[in-house]
């Protein structure tokens, strides 16, 4: 009855969307752009790893699927963000804050060997390994200055 | 590994260690063996570095290490700290305003007039 039906079902929760910490523009960059420095900065959190990052920065993060060099993306998870006033702090995230960067170059970590060797017993394994990564270049960092005075509903 | 390969990994190894293939090639193979095991304890070691800095950071203000990680969780703020320390070292005014945040949630100094609380 329900003690049987309770045994042999098997729940499984809902599988909840993770939001993408990134978001595609349909845009690419088209020519060498150079990228005005700004006295702003923001943490912005992207595959696990947070970084701090300025307008002009270059950033080298693990891989990001689906994107190709010259593209521009949105990084929509922005922890914190400061200017020469104020600092805005995310509870976790500021949700009017995104980080615009560029796509720059798409390419493999510098070789790592990995080598196991098992002394007296005649036994070692060398592997070698690559990781692919991606070079960002932030451009902007766009909902900061707008903040004035009031504070922003959401964030503290 | 060719004879080539493991000379080149040998650079800069003492004494006959960087030249003649029968040293080298154990002292070659140790150093990998290291290098595997030191992969994994940098991340230990550079954790560590940072909670010092953050205590360093936080006491310079009154507030010890452990009530500052508490009071940030405690606000879901989600910086991690490597994150801390780094704006604890460049944003000297970011890390102040995280620090007067938890102290002004604790009860510990009303916040004066200009705390970037916003």
């Amino acid at each position: 009855m329900s003690v049987h039906t309770a045994l042999n079902t098997v729940i499984t929760p809902a599988a909840e969307a993770v939001p993408s910490a990134y978001t595609l523009l349909r845009e690419r960059v088209q020519e060498a752009y150079t990228v005005p420095p700004r006295p702003v900065f923001a943490v912005v959190e992207l595959a696990g790893t947070q970084y701090k990052v300025t307008p002009n920065d270059t950033i080298v993060t693990e891989r990001i699927p689906g994107v190709d060099v010259n593209d521009r993306i949105t990084l929509d998870r922005v922890l914190l963000a400061g200017t020469a006033d104020a600092t805005i702090i995310g509870r976790p995230v500021v949700p009017s804050i995104t980080v615009t960067a560029a796509v720059e170059e798409q390419f493999l970590d510098g070789k790592v060997l990995i080598f196991h060797k098992r002394r007296r017993k005649n036994s070692r394994r060398t592997k070698g390994h690559r990781q692919p990564l991606t070079m960002l270049r932030i451009l902007d960092v766009d909902g900061v200055e707008g903040m004035g005075d009031a504070s922003p509903a959401g964030t503290q | 590994m060719n004879k080539d390969k493991i000379l080149k990994l040998a650079k800069g190894f003492r004494g006959r260690s960087k030249n003649c293939i029968r040293v080298a090639r154990e002292r070659v193979e140790k150093s990998l063996q290291y290098a595997f095991r030191d992969r994994k304890a940098k991340k230990r070691d550079m954790r560590a570095l940072w909670i010092q800095q953050i205590n360093a950071g936080a006491r310079q203000y009154g507030v010890k290490y452990s009530s500052l990680i508490s009071g940030l969780a405690a606000q879901n703020v989600g910086l991690n700290r490597k994150m801390l320390s780094e704006l604890a070292r460049t944003e000297p005014l970011s890390f102040k305003a995280l620090v007067d945040q938890v102290a002004h949630m604790r009860g510990l100094s009303a916040p004066h007039a200009g705390a970037a609380l916003k």
